[in-house]
Order: C-alpha cells, then sequence, then structure tokens
C-alpha cells in the first residue's frame, strides 16, 4: 500500500508554473534591495546628523573644559612639588570633579553614533554590491 | 554549480557570500511548497505562500542547525508554519481545529496498528485518478492531508514529520492510521 500510495501521490502533483521559482527569486531581490537601500538612507542620514552635530558639540566641550579649570590642574602633574605625587587620590578625584560630564557624555554619545552609521552603512554598501550583480 | 551538490553544501556556499545559489534552493523546492500549500490551503493563495515561504528561508538561513534537523525537515516546518499562519489569518481555519490532532494520544496506536493494509486494491485504484484524487484529500482533515502529503508525498519517515509537526512519534503514527481510515470512510462514501 505504501508504495502504491506513493505513486498516487506523485502522479497526482500540482504543476507549477514554470516562471513561479524565477518570478518568486526575482520579487525576493527586489525586496531585499529596497529594504537595504531604505536602511542606507537611514544609516546616512544618521551619519550626516551625527557629524553635523559633533562640530558644535566639539566647540561646546572645549569651551567647557576650559572654563572648568581643567588644564590649570592637569599642568601641575608637571610642575615640581606636584600635589599629584603627594596626594594623588585626592588629585585624581580633582581633576575628575572638573570635568565637564554632561559635554563629554554628549561628545561620546555622537562619536559612538557616527561610527555606528558608518559601520552599518559600509555593511549595507556591500551587501547592495552583491544584490546589484544579480 | 551541479544538481548532484546536497542542499547542505549550497547553503555553505550562501552562508560563503554566493547569494545566487539560493535561487538552486528556490528550483529545487517551489514544487514541493506548491503542491504542500495548495492542499492545505487552495491553488489560487500558493504562489503567494510559497513566496512567503522563501522569504522567510532567506531570512533565517543563518539560524538552520544541521545537527538538529535536516534541511528538508526545517524548510518544510517553515513552509507548515507558514501555510497555517495563512489559513489562520484567513480565519479559514478555527484554532482548536489546528491542535485537534494533537490532542488524539497514542493510547489507541497500539490496536490500531493491527491492520497494515487499510486501503484495498480497488480503493487505490480509484485514487489514481488525479482529480479524483485531489477532491478526496480535500474532504480529508488538515492534520490527517499534512501528514499523508509529508510521508506520501515528499517521502518523509515519521519521525522527521514530527519534527516538523512538533509532535511525538507515536502520535504521528497513529494520525497516519486514523488519516488512512477516514481516507477509506470517504473513499466508501463517494464511491458509487
Amino acid at each position: 500500500m505504501e508504495k502504491e500510495l506513493q505513486e498516487v501521490f506523485q502522479k497526482a502533483k500540482y504543476e507549477i508554473d514554470s516562471d513561479l521559482p524565477l518570478n518568486i527569486w526575482q520579487k525576493m531581490v527586489k525586496r531585499n534591495k529596497r529594504i537595504n537601500r531604505t536602511r542606507l538612507w537611514v544609516f546616512s542620514s544618521m551619519g550626516i546628523l551625527s557629524f553635523g552635530g559633533a562640530l558644535p558639540v566639539f566647540k561646546i566641550l572645549l569651551n567647557d573644559v576650559a572654563q572648568s579649570g581643567f588644564y590649570e590642574y592637569l599642568s601641575l602633574v608637571f610642575s615640581s612639588n606636584s600635589p599629584a605625587l603627594s596626594y594623588p587620590k585626592e588629585f585624581f578625584f580633582l581633576i575628575a570633579e572638573s570635568l565637564p560630564t554632561t559635554s563629554i557624555v554628549l561628545s561620546l554619545s555622537l562619536i559612538f553614533i557616527l561610527f555606528l552609521s558608518l559601520k552599518y552603512l559600509t555593511r549595507e554598501i556591500i551587501k547592495n554590491q552583491l544584490l546589484l550583480s544579480y | 554549480m551541479s544538481d548532484n551538490e546536497t542542499d547542505e553544501e549550497i547553503i555553505t556556499q550562501y552562508k560563503n557570500g554566493n547569494q545566487e545559489v539560493f535561487k538552486e534552493l528556490i528550483d529545487r523546492y517551489a514544487s514541493s511548497f506548491y503542491n504542500f500549500s495548495a492542499r492545505l490551503a487552495n491553488k489560487d493563495d500558493a504562489p503567494d505562500i510559497v513566496q512567503e515561504i522563501f522569504i522567510k528561508i532567506w531570512k533565517n538561513l543563518g539560524k538552520f542547525n544541521s545537527d538538529k534537523a535536516s534541511f528538508k525537515t526545517w524548510v518544510f516546518t517553515i513552509a507548515r508554519n507558514t501555510t497555517t499562519d495563512f489559513l489562520r489569518k484567513k480565519k479559514n481555519l478555527l484554532f482548536s481545529d489546528i491542535d485537534r490532532g494533537s490532542e488524539e494520544d497514542t493510547n489507541s496506536f497500539e490496536e490500531n496498528i493491527q491492520d497494515e493494509n487499510l486501503l484495498p486494491e480497488e480503493a487505490l485504484q480509484k485514487l489514481e485518478d488525479a482529480q479524483f484524487f485531489n477532491q478526496t484529500l480535500e474532504k480529508l482533515h488538515q492534520n490527517y492531508r499534512e501528514v499523508l502529503m509529508l510521508h506520501y508525498q515528499e517521502e518523509m519517515t515519521f519521525e522527521e514529520i514530527g519534527k516538523i509537526l512538533n509532535k511525538p512519534l507515536n502520535t504521528v503514527k497513529s494520525q497516519h492510521h486514523r488519516a488512512i481510515i477516514e481516507l477509506r470512510k470517504i473513499l466508501n462514501q463517494i464511491a458509487p
């Protein structure tokens, strides 16, 4: 019965449209290209925006660092009878406290976003190149 | 690319960056998926379901693990789930219906398995008419239809079918047995 039923099933198989496999492949490539193009736009925009934002944020950071007295504290490290050597722990905390935290966090976030978008952008460009060849 | 290449070899090539080999997988499985979805859903929707199946395979190909299951078992699991999802969306299938088969436990399997030759020669001859066969198959419950299709059309073992349907081996064997009984009943009803 096993073999006979197998034959019956094979015999009654529906014939597929001969174009169906190619149509599926083409639709998949098209769909994937569209998704990749969208990603490309999103990551490029993110990259441009973060790069554009990085310039004023760096200016603010430099300004904040200059105003915080960080440079003055830092110069003490190189002076003779440096308090940095006598009281290293206290000096480290003093320097750390003088840092403009908000501007630093903001700048680092922007750098992170910039590199992240560059990474994904490169990946998408490579992917697109591969797909465009089909 | 040769036809002798196994699915696993093709996947390795795909994972190594040759995306075009996916076309070969489409050529290999399109007909099987078409028949599977056409018989579980309908012929008109089958091409869309097949496309959806391949998109899911494409998206998840990186997750395929040949140690867990063969590629054929894996893709048919996706095919079955996609077709069932499609049917759910169309509300042609009640949720309770989908699980009906799983509720059938294995206790009756031992007693039912005695009669191996459930479909007599006469019934098999009737089924040789493709149109008649398709009409008969349509009357079977989805759970029975998929077990029969996977076993006789795709020539899969009950173990492989169990993996696809996520059911124990004995449940699959029991379902297969019931499907044959059901098929015989339908044939008796239709028979002139």
